[in-house]
């Protein structure tokens, strides 16, 4: 139960450490307190879903925001309230 | 609504009741399909599901209400029996598709994907509901008991979580428990109609505020 709520509360982290435009791993890793492997599942758990995207470049990957990883953090305090409330968490 | 002896005026605000929980119902499963489709968590999919079901339930309510209404006002009593099968079909629909949303509601406290457990309390709840020929008491009992599962599981919820949201989901849910056990008196005295409807309209109230809460 407390690893789901957790797992949001990183998902919450990975996307604001990105928000503020191209981001490269390191910078999520530092702000996400995540490990490289964690943080490696996370990333492609978020591609998958459409939550975020990643450029390769020359000099690394970056990651940026999809509509759908703004609507998250837009409505995270909904996401948690609602699953807290009904015990969905 | 089973055609229980209720006054002319209270049926007119019974169907604003259901209105108003078929409202409520529908978008508390709105928000839920909402947050399914930023998490990808299977129970926000079947929460929203089991709401649905309820939403749709309150519709059928709804419109038997609006029929019986008509009807009672329309037509001479000899005509009534013209309806009656109406009357059956949407009582008897209401009831499994308000029992199917319980039936999601208990399966997702277990926390777990058994498609055999889920079809155990499928079978273990209609097949009561579908073959006796009192549904209408079989459906409030097995309701009721449901609803006592849900009740112990949000209370653990609310002792895990202990704020104003979590503690509103909890008084929602004893309200509805008591307006369903009041509901089996229903049919020998309207009054429990009455009584349970109100009880009914308190829970759904206790629900919309915590969604008013959720946005704030």
């Amino acid at each position: 139960m407390k690893q789901k709520r957790e797992s949001l509360q990183v998902i919450h982290d990975i996307l604001k450490a990105i928000q503020i435009g191209r981001t490269k791993p390191t910078h999520i890793m530092y702000k996400a307190n995540l490990s490289h492997q964690m943080l490696e599942q996370y990333l492609m758990e978020l591609i998958k879903k459409g939550v975020i995207t990643e450029t390769k470049t020359p000099k690394g990957r970056t990651y940026a925001l999809t509509d759908k990883g703004l609507g998250y953090l837009k409505e995270y305090k909904l996401i948690t309230g609602f699953m807290e409330s009904y015990g969905l968490d | 609504m089973p055609p229980y002896a209720i006054s002319q005026g209270f049926m007119n605000l019974n169907i604003l009741f259901t209105l108003a929980f078929a409202v409520t119902t529908f978008l508390v499963s709105f928000i839920s399909y909402k947050v399914y489709k930023l998490t990808y968590r299977k129970e926000l999919k079947l929460f929203s599901f089991a709401f649905l079901s309820f939403a749709f339930a309150y519709i059928l309510q709804l419109i038997l209400g609006i029929v019986l209404k008509y009807k009672l006002e329309t037509v001479v009593r000899a005509k009534f029996r013209t309806v009656v099968p109406f009357i059956t079909a949407s009582t008897f629909s209401h009831e499994i598709l308000f029992s199917v949303g319980l039936i999601l509601l208990v399966y997702m406290t277990y926390k777990t994907r058994s498609k055999q457990l889920f079809g155990l309390l499928l079978g273990l709840v209609l097949i009561p509901i579908l073959f006796n020929p009192m549904s209408i008491h079989v459906f409030h009992i097995i309701s009721s008991f449901m609803l006592m599962f849900l009740v112990l599981f949000y209370y653990r919820n609310y002792r895990a979580h202990k704020n104003l949201k979590t503690k509103l989901v909890l008084i929602a849910f004893v309200f509805l428990l008591i307006s369903n056990f009041t509901f089996i008196f229903a049919a020998r005295q309207g009054l429990f109609f009455i009584l349970g409807r109100s009880l009914e309209l308190i829970a759904y109230v206790c629900v919309l505020v915590n969604l008013r809460l959720l946005r704030k």
